[in-house]
């Protein structure tokens, strides 16, 4: 490389690099700083405040605000994420990798089915909260009236309390809303790891006589193993960390929805600073660990080719 | 020595190109008075207070006025104080006041509120609910106000031209009245936690102060945690219960206004407990009209136990910022000259009409527009005399759920009066803390 496309190169790689730097990074050691002090935006507070020591993360362990705020983020990811999306994307992944391989009409709807999934995955948080929200109404939306069709309802999908199995009901509209939203991820995950695997191996278990469930379940799944932890671990870390979508679906009405929107109605609707970072300080630890736990990860597959 | 005089000669010529500048930008720039609204339709209010108060003041006509209408007012006003360049006026609700001014973000305006000719037309409360420590931080644009809402047509006897009830007695018979000619749940108030911050301002406080109670001891500055008008609001929710002149599922449906004023609309309830603004959806073009409603519908005060009335108000203010911390405000007189016009009997009355809102001025009533919107007017002349105001505490909000779970718990006979009244007590000590209350009935 010459010496002046070295610069350019340089030129263009330090703006990002100084934005994230200035805009990013450098707040973070504020923040944590605000995460020992009783800063407030209102009252005495706002010019009177100093360094309590770990006060604010005492007061988290017995906050029991943030400890449902703790319960929902977990039920939300785990659900949404491990069970959810993680299998439904599973399964239209393979609908989309047979349909490809059957082409035809089969292979014109995968596209289709494809397609419409990445649609809502693309679609940005704003818009898609409103769609639901508008969805959820409990009169006139179209939730409830599709329920209406078969007797069930109306429910009142965006009540805070109530709920089944000790889950509230807008827990559960926030998980219908967010499988359908993040689903896409995994598909592409799936299918395009289904068309790494090698065609001779399926060809080898049919002579041997496996149906096409058992393709899937001896060849299929344990070939792809090698991907699970990882489209797990960026679901979950994915729901966990969502925010706008939540927030405009019901974050202003349940603070506790997830752990960052209970950290920012503190530190922006209430106006605790302090309180507020430490909730933030939290949460960012919380996404350290899973950053580590990514880079761990094997992402390559077992097998490359049969053998 | 040539040398000296080009080096002279070049800061002579900076320093002259310096000067140049300095003044050009100083003329260039006139004097500029910011305002920070949250309701955008608020700006041509102001365009007409500003000329209200420049031909006033003359000298006026000599600033800038810029709005400012971020999304997030509050966030923007910090992060502006922050960097010194807070805007001149902003609007905030009252109860932020006292936080506000204890984060001296606020501009203290005592001194010129009380050459004001405009200040004694603020009944008293209203004077109260801007004040800090004594000291007086904002005015106040809009106001709201408790009362009871009446099916006129459903009573099974012929009303005078009063039908006001002057005691709870009073309004209890009325409701039994109506119980006999076969309404089921004839009165709807206020019961539980499923209503909110409306428990506590549109019935628990009204009556509470009605029978003579309060919530907060301004003198002492303590909570009272127990008093005999408690137990009075207590027996009266009780009586409401027992005898079935209320729907039992009010204290716990999820959305319990919805039941409230959609059965006041089918007239299956007849008495409502509701904020003024409630009129709106039961006016003709209303969201729940009803049917005749200017003839079929009245407006009760909230009488007190055995006499006087009483109500609840807040409403948002108009106030001079401070510029940053300890950085007072650039042109607090031509501030307060904005604020005062726009809060002069004309600016309030034209706000009142244009927003539906209450007029927090007595003086209002005499503006021909106001006086016309019959309704908003009685509520300022009628009403507002008798209002009084939440303490802007940060533990307030806490002490209100406590209120509402105090009458839920009444209200769905999960407990007595007196078992109720006990738990609240402990809970409101636990929340300021056991040397911060007044127990008058010794419960803790």
């Amino acid at each position: 490389m010459k010496r002046r496309e070295r610069i350019v190169l340089v030129l263009f790689l330090l703006t990002p690099l100084l934005t994230y730097l200035i805009f990013r990074l450098a707040l973070v050691p504020y923040g944590i700083y605000y995460s020992f002090t009783d800063m407030s935006y209102v009252g005495r507070k706002a010019w009177d405040w100093g360094f309590v020591g770990w006060q604010n993360y005492q007061h988290l362990l017995s906050d029991p605000e943030f400890l449902e705020s703790c319960k929902n983020s977990f039920i939300y990811a785990v659900l949404c994420g491990l069970v959810g999306q993680f299998w439904l994307g599973f399964f239209i992944g393979m609908l989309i990798w047979e349909g490809k391989l059957k082409g035809g009409i089969r292979g014109w709807l995968a596209t289709l089915l494809s397609g419409i999934a990445i649609a809502a995955w693309v679609t940005t948080d704003t818009a898609a909260g409103f769609e639901w929200f508008a969805m959820f109404a409990k009169s006139g939306g179209m939730v409830n009236g599709f329920l209406g069709l078969f007797g069930v309802g109306p429910i009142e999908w965006l009540k805070t309390g109530g709920g089944w199995l000790g889950i509230p009901t807008a827990l559960y509209a926030l998980m219908i809303a967010n499988v359908w939203k993040g689903t896409a991820f995994s598909m592409v995950m799936f299918s395009t790891g289904m068309e790494g695997i090698p065609r001779e191996i399926y060809d080898a278990v049919k002579i041997d006589g496996a149906n096409r469930w058992q393709e899937y379940f001896y060849i299929t799944i344990p070939l792809l193993r090698y991907m699970f932890p990882f489209v797990l671990l960026m679901l979950f870390s994915g729901s966990f960390n969502q925010f706008g979508f939540l927030w405009i679906l019901a974050g202003r009405a349940w603070p506790q929805a997830n752990i960052g929107i209970y950290s920012y109605i503190v530190a922006f609707s209430r106006f605790q600073i302090g309180y507020g970072a430490a909730i933030a300080v939290v949460l960012g630890v919380i996404y350290l660990i899973f950053g580590l736990l990514q880079r761990k990860l094997r992402t390559e597959p077992e097998i490359v080719t049969g053998k | 020595m040539r040398r000296v005089t080009s080096w002279w000669r070049t800061a002579t010529l900076l320093g002259l190109v310096a000067v140049l500048s300095f003044s050009m930008l100083a003329y260039a720039a006139p004097q500029k008075i910011t305002i920070m609204v949250k309701d955008k339709d608020d700006i041509g209010r102001w365009q007409v207070a500003v000329e209200r108060a420049s031909q006033a003041d003359p000298a006026l006509k000599g600033f800038t006025i810029v709005y400012e209408t971020p999304p997030d007012v509050n966030v923007a006003f910090f992060a502006e104080f922050g960097a010194k360049d807070a805007p001149d006026i902003v609007s905030i609700d009252s109860f932020e006041v006292p936080s506000w001014a204890e984060a001296k973000y606020l501009y203290d305006i005592t001194d010129q509120v009380e050459a004001w000719d405009g200040w004694a037309q603020y009944p008293t409360s209203l004077q109260e609910i801007v004040k800090d420590q004594g000291r007086v931080y904002a005015l106040l644009k809009q106001t709201d106000v408790r009362i009871v809402f009446l099916r006129k047509d459903l009573l099974p006897y012929a009303l005078g031209s009063q039908w006001q009830p002057l005691s709870w007695g009073e309004l209890l018979s009325m409701a039994r009245s109506l119980k006999a000619t076969g309404m089921e749940y004839p009165l709807a108030i206020q019961s539980g936690r499923n209503w909110g911050e409306s428990t506590a301002m549109q019935a628990v406080l009204p009556l509470l102060y009605g029978a003579g109670g309060v919530l907060y001891n301004q003198e002492k500055g303590k909570w009272v945690v127990s008093s005999n008008a408690y137990m009075d609001v207590l027996d009266f929710y009780e009586t409401i219960y027992k005898e079935g002149l209320a729907n039992p599922d009010v204290p716990t449906v999820a959305s319990p206004w919805m039941t409230a004023r959609s059965d006041f609309q089918a007239g299956k309830t007849a008495i409502l407990f509701d904020g003024q603004w409630a009129w709106g959806a039961f006016r003709s073009g209303g969201s729940l009209e009803v049917p005749n409603a200017d003839c079929n519908v009245g407006f009760m005060r909230i009488p007190g136990k055995d006499g006087g009335f009483s109500t609840f108000s807040g409403g948002f203010t108009w106030a001079i910022a401070n510029k940053g911390l300890d950085v007072p405000p650039a042109h607090p007189k031509e501030a307060f000259e904005l604020i005062s016009a726009y809060c002069s009997q004309e600016g309030i009355a034209e706000h009142a009409v244009e927003t539906n809102s209450v007029a927090p001025r007595l003086d209002a009533v005499d503006v021909p527009e106001y006086a016309a919107e019959k309704y908003l007017s009685w509520c300022t002349a009628e009403v507002l005399p008798y209002t009084h105001y939440r303490p802007a505490l940060s533990e307030y909000p806490q002490v209100s759920e406590q209120l509402r779970l105090l009458v839920e718990r009444v209200a769905t006979f999960k407990m007595t009066p007196e078992e109720a009244l006990s738990e609240y007590a402990k809970a409101v000590a636990q929340i300021v803390g056991a040397d911060n209350v007044v127990d008058e009935l010794g419960l803790l």
